[in-house]
């Protein structure tokens, strides 16, 4: 949560700055692909902010289908090469993501309540932009992303007779590293 | 110049993103909690099976109410005495030390006790002083874990009272090797529980596994069906060991009856010899997990799904018994995830696990009413009588004034220490 209240206070202050400014207001969607250990997934973006110069600063959210279907909610700083539309980028996205659904009731061998916790986001890369339609630019972006994410599992275990049984407390944490390759439409 | 530059940036990022190859692992990390055994000689065990101190509410199981007392089951490990002189400021007055305790029942001034496969007679007539008087040895042979032939000197049987716990954080492929390894631990862990009713005898919940009718004792494992006379309190002998089959769980007296809850169906059984309990009557149902409790023409019924009962019904059978020889369903409720039942005059309450106690009108009992929700707790089982409810729930021991059955007031609660 703390993450994401500094996520969006940064966002806060580079509106203010920009509002000051009367910067321009740039938009972007995108979808792609997640590679990694655990298989390939789809992604889908899109993100709202401004632009000064060559750089650009954004508030995004999606969805990541990487192991976990979640929804991540980043800050998004982006400094192209160039101050034209067609120029090599580079960009560095950092939050956190929410998983799609929260807690499950799960019967296996015995009951279980999982409950998901989201983590750590974050994704930096390069990409190229080229002028597409009238004022946009069509992209093409690749870069490291990582999401973290845990699952608090407590198990009602088994008992031969009836009667209230011990909980049965674990814990997984997972840190996926993921190749983004992401396309999108910049307005 | 501008095209050379591009050339170099592309090439730069695929160099970099083919190079982060290795990095493009996931990993997993499992922490756990590994249940280590404590060992104590059964002799050191057996000299400790008296009162102490009191002790806060952790897992609380079966309860059993006798007089202005209160015994409650803390599953695995022994009795809490609380004094319910005042219901609504009950005192916790002690703590009875009982390895693997999961029932209880109360006659005179004799409490009865499981621990593993023994029976232990405690001596309560000063409640904050309990001493044990008669150790039954390997009397429910279904629990025994330490009787050995080999082995019969108290010095030389080791008995788990207890496990240390530590919390462990393994990478989460080595998960499978070390799941076989300290599940077994904690399994041995998890004990389970029970009750009983009659005048001069303490009054348990429908989720009993003990009860008295006059100088007999019947508790059932998760196959037997055991007959103790306890007419010497201090000199109790087993007169019979009845196999009913898997899955056993509940036994509630009625008359001259018992009525054993089983995951298949309910049992009657008829007293006329009380030495030898013999088969009267049965009503199978669905596999589930069913406590039973009666009333005279009508026995009630909750199945309870679920991996452990192995179901996904919940819901309440009235079964008429007017025929004890062949009982006949009249009709079932839906309900969320039922426990215990308990049912006095006209109410029958309800514990529907996460839904709270439900209070029905019950007269008519193939047309029940429902008449209140008390919700926030988890309900495990209710003893009803003088329109007080006293209900195990998750979070602790409530009771309740239900003369006004539609409004139940909450007299008091001893709450559980959450860890």
């Amino acid at each position: 949560m703390k993450r994401v209240l500094f996520v969006v206070a940064v966002f806060a202050a580079a509106t203010s700055f920009a509002q000051n400014k009367k910067l321009p207001l740039e938009g972007a969607v995108q979808a792609g692909m997640l590679e990694g250990e655990s298989g390939t997934a789809f992604q889908l973006g899109l993100r709202g902010g401004f632009k000064f110069s060559t750089w650009s600063t954004a508030i995004g959210a999606g969805l990541d289908y990487y192991g976990v279907r979640s929804i991540p909610l980043y800050l998004h700083v982006q400094k192209r090469l160039f101050n034209r539309p067609q120029t090599p980028f580079a960009y560095i996205n950092g939050g956190y993501h929410f998983p799609w659904k929260s807690e499950e009731a799960r019967w296996s061998s015995w009951s279980s309540e999982i409950k998901r916790n989201g983590g750590l986001y974050y994704e930096a890369g390069l990409g190229y932009q080229f002028s597409a339609f009238t004022n946009k630019a069509l992209f093409f972006a690749a870069g490291y992303s990582f999401k973290r994410y845990a699952e608090d599992i407590l198990s009602n275990r088994f008992c031969f007779e009836p009667g209230p049984c011990p909980n049965y407390r674990e814990n997984f944490t997972y840190r996926m590293r993921r190749l983004s390759i992401t396309t999108g439409l910049r307005f | 110049m501008k095209k050379l530059l591009h050339c170099l940036l592309l090439a730069t990022t695929a160099i970099v993103l083919l190079s982060l190859q290795g990095c493009l692992k996931d990993d997993c990390r499992r922490t756990y909690t590994l249940y280590q055994p404590i060992y104590k000689t059964l002799k050191h065990v057996r000299a400790e099976m008296k009162s102490t101190a009191p002790a806060s509410l952790e897992n609380t199981g079966k309860l059993n109410v006798f007089g202005n007392y209160i015994f409650l089951n803390e599953v695995g490990k022994g009795i809490h005495v609380i004094d319910n002189a005042v219901p609504a400021s009950p005192k916790n007055i002690g703590f009875i030390n009982i390895p693997n305790n999961v029932d209880l029942a109360i006659k005179g001034s004799y409490l009865y006790a499981d621990s593993y496969s023994d029976i232990i007679v405690f001596d309560i007539s000063n409640p904050t002083n309990v001493k044990p008087v008669k150790f039954m040895d390997n009397v429910m042979k279904e629990k025994n874990v330490y009787w050995y032939p080999m082995l019969s000197n108290p010095d030389s049987i080791k008995v788990v009272v207890g496990y240390t716990t530590k919390d462990t954080t393994v990478d989460c492929n080595t998960y499978n090797t070390l799941y076989t390894t300290d599940n077994r631990a904690l399994d041995a862990a998890l004990a389970s529980s029970s009750y009983a009713a009659a005048p001069s005898v303490g009054t348990g919940g429908s989720m009993a596994s003990f009860t008295i009718i006059n100088n007999f004792l019947y508790t059932v494992s998760a196959s037997s069906l055991y007959t103790i006379d306890i007419s010497n309190p201090i000199n109790p002998f087993k007169t019979a060991d009845r196999n009913m089959g898997w899955g056993i769980e509940t036994i509630y007296p009625f008359q001259n009856k018992l009525f054993i809850g089983s995951r298949t169906g309910m049992f009657i059984y008829d007293l006329a010899n009380p030495a030898n309990p013999v088969q009267q009557g049965q009503f199978n149902h669905v596999r589930s997990c069913d406590p039973v409790i009666a009333d005279g023409q009508y026995a009630y019924v909750t199945l309870r799904g679920g991996t452990a009962c192995n179901s996904t019904i919940n819901e309440l059978n009235v079964i008429d018994v007017s025929n004890l020889s062949n009982p006949v369903l009249k009709t079932r409720r839906t309900l969320t995830n039922p426990h215990g039942l308990a049912k006095d005059g006209n109410t029958l309450m309800i514990c529907d696990g996460k839904d709270g106690l439900k209070i029905y009108d019950a007269a008519d009992p193939l047309n029940l009413k429902l008449v209140k929700t008390v919700a926030g707790l988890e309900t495990f089982d209710v003893i009803a009588m003088n329109r007080k409810a006293i209900v195990v729930a998750k979070d602790g021991l409530y009771q309740y004034d239900y003369s006004d059955a539609s409004n139940p007031s909450l007299i008091s609660k001893i709450s559980v220490n959450k860890k």
